[in-house]
């Protein structure tokens, strides 16, 4: 073995948490604002526009319909815009984010429509304005969903982020495939499989342990 | 204070419209407690929910406090419905707020200052009887505990007109009833015209001082709820309320005592002073068997209930039951026939 797996694997994780991390949290933002916007569109008691939500589900769609690798070529010249480089774990934030984003709208939408549509009723009758029905009753009864939304998206994005090798964005699921499969390392392979399982399964613990502290409803 | 003029609502179906509400005219005057009753799909709540515009009329004007309000839209129906409360029949609380929380959003929507929101939560939390549970979330409460937030909710902003939509047909009937005397306290200490929709016709009696019984979108009948218990008019609210009271006889005490012999006659409490049976077995020559009897309160208001047999011969029994039909409020002949 001519390389250190130690630093490798340092290293390799530091990418992947960059990768995921920066992805994530344009996701949630974006995808989080568009499924909004997706939900409210389609809602009478705040702004039903039938034009809007059909036209920006289609988009959606169309994201989610292509696959994440040909995304990842497909968008290379928005990525050489945006970051100035078509390579490393910088330029596969773009697709990932892209990709993400999709994603995370079709979820925050699903934990949107959710919501007792009485409470947002009863708010309504109140007299509040649908911005603050939509911050103070919407997003707070929506959390749990938006919260288990953000675990998948989380578990997705580290499963596409290996593919990132493809434009040499690096990250474990690339050692995986470069060092252990394709250089016949099983062990390393294996050992980046582990690395992974124990991620995806803290990622998920923590999550669910988050929804249900922030689950109110059965009264936890 | 309310005034429907000719409401209709109807919604867009596969085939066709659907008329909820159909040329509804009625008016509710202020400080009452108004009944409207009806079987599910009657379209009372359509109807009630135009009174706060969750539901746009189709045609026809609603009437509040002498303003047309069709047409109110944007800052202008917000600033109204503030005045308006409502309450649902599964309560509509937000899971993710407390008590208090829930019942401070109405005043946070009103613009209330924060120091005196926390005042009149506290007050509020008085007057429903939950001042203990102000932190709690409503997964924690009762089902009457839960209405009771809905109510201080429903009257954070002072509302003069309160909306019940079902608000008892989720409880237990011992909550039904502390519910509904809250209710009447409120609309007594406050002079709040509540409008209750329910299906059953025993809220009514207990607390509605008027009542509208609908069916298919439409107002058969509506007056005073003890002219409508006691005296009415409409096939269909008969039905309604002899289906609550379920007077059937054993069916060997009907053979026994002959079928058209079995009289059943209602009288107000003031009747009762009179020795009505009594004159009447004296001055006819018949006997009269007591078979059945009881006293509702309507509105307060005792009304009594007593199915008798008038045995004797047809035109002693004829007399009798003339008599007694001229000294009570109504009287119906034939076992079969209540």
């Amino acid at each position: 073995m001519n390389f250190n797996l130690q630093d490798a694997l340092a290293t390799a994780l530091l990418e992947t948490l960059q990768m995921v991390a920066y992805s994530l949290i344009m996701s949630i933002l974006f995808g989080g604002i568009i499924g909004l916007l997706l939900y409210v569109t389609t809602t009478k008691l705040f702004y039903k526009n039938a034009v809007f939500s059909e036209v920006s589900g289609i988009i959606v769609n169309i994201l989610r319909s292509i696959p994440f690798i040909i995304l990842l070529v497909l968008l290379m010249p928005i990525t050489k815009a945006i970051v100035g480089t078509n390579i490393g774990p910088k330029a596969v934030v773009v697709p990932l984010t892209v990709t993400a984003i999709a994603f995370y709208a079709r979820l925050s939408q699903a934990a949107f429509a959710e919501v007792d549509n009485g409470v947002l009723e009863a708010a309504s009758a109140c007299g509040a304005h649908p911005i603050m029905i939509i911050f103070s009753i919407l997003l707070p009864e929506a959390r749990v969903g938006l919260i288990n939304g953000i675990t998948v998206t989380t578990i997705s994005l580290i499963g596409y982020s290996a593919m990132a090798g493809t434009v040499g964005g690096g990250g474990i699921g690339d050692l995986a495939v470069r060092y252990g499969y394709q250089q016949y390392e099983t062990k390393i392979m294996l050992l980046c499989v582990v690395i992974l399982v124990v991620i995806v399964q803290s990622i998920q613990l923590c999550g669910d342990y988050i929804a249900r502290k922030a689950n109110k409803r059965s009264g936890g | 204070m309310i005034q429907f003029e000719n409401i209709s609502v109807s919604f867009p179906q596969k085939n066709g419209e659907l008329h909820a509400v159909n040329n509804v005219t009625l008016h509710i005057g202020k400080g009452q407690i108004y009944g409207l009753v009806g079987a599910s799909g009657a379209g009372k709540s359509t109807l009630l929910r135009t009174i706060n515009l969750l539901e746009q009329p189709t045609s026809g004007k609603v009437f509040v406090n002498g303003e047309m309000i069709n047409h109110l839209r944007g800052e202008r129906l917000r600033r109204y419905r503030q005045n308006i409360g409502i309450i649902f029949q599964h309560f509509n609380l937000a899971a993710n707020k407390t008590v208090r929380k829930n019942i401070e959003f109405p005043l946070s929507a009103a613009n209330v200052p924060k120091g005196q929101r926390k005042k009149r939560v506290d007050e509020l939390l008085d007057l429903v009887g939950l001042r203990d549970k102000s932190e709690e979330y409503p997964a924690k409460l009762s089902g009457g505990q839960k209405q009771r937030v809905g109510i201080a909710r429903a009257l954070a902003n002072n509302a003069n007109i309160l909306l019940c939509d079902e608000a008892t047909s989720a409880l237990d009937p011992e909550t039904t009833t502390s519910i509904l005397k809250l209710l009447e306290n409120i609309n007594q200490k406050y002079g709040i015209t509540i409008i209750m929709i329910t299906h059953e016709i025993d809220v009514v009696k207990m607390i509605c001082h008027e009542v509208a019984v609908m069916k298919d979108g439409s107002v058969v009948e509506h007056g005073k709820v003890i002219d409508v218990i006691s005296k009415p008019q409409n096939e269909f609210t008969k039905k309604l309320i002899y289906n609550s009271e379920n007077y059937e006889l054993p069916s060997d005490i009907i053979a026994r005592f002959g079928e058209k012999s079995i009289i059943k006659i209602t009288y107000l409490g003031s009747d009762a002073s009179e020795p009505i049976l009594s004159n009447a077995i004296k001055s006819n020559h018949v006997d009269i068997s007591i078979l059945h009897g009881k006293i509702d309160y309507i509105n307060h208001i005792p009304v009594g209930t007593l199915i008798v047999s008038v045995q004797g011969e047809q035109r002693d029994a004829e007399n009798a039951i003339d008599y007694i039909r001229s000294k009570t409020l109504r009287v119906e002949v034939g076992a079969n026939e209540f």
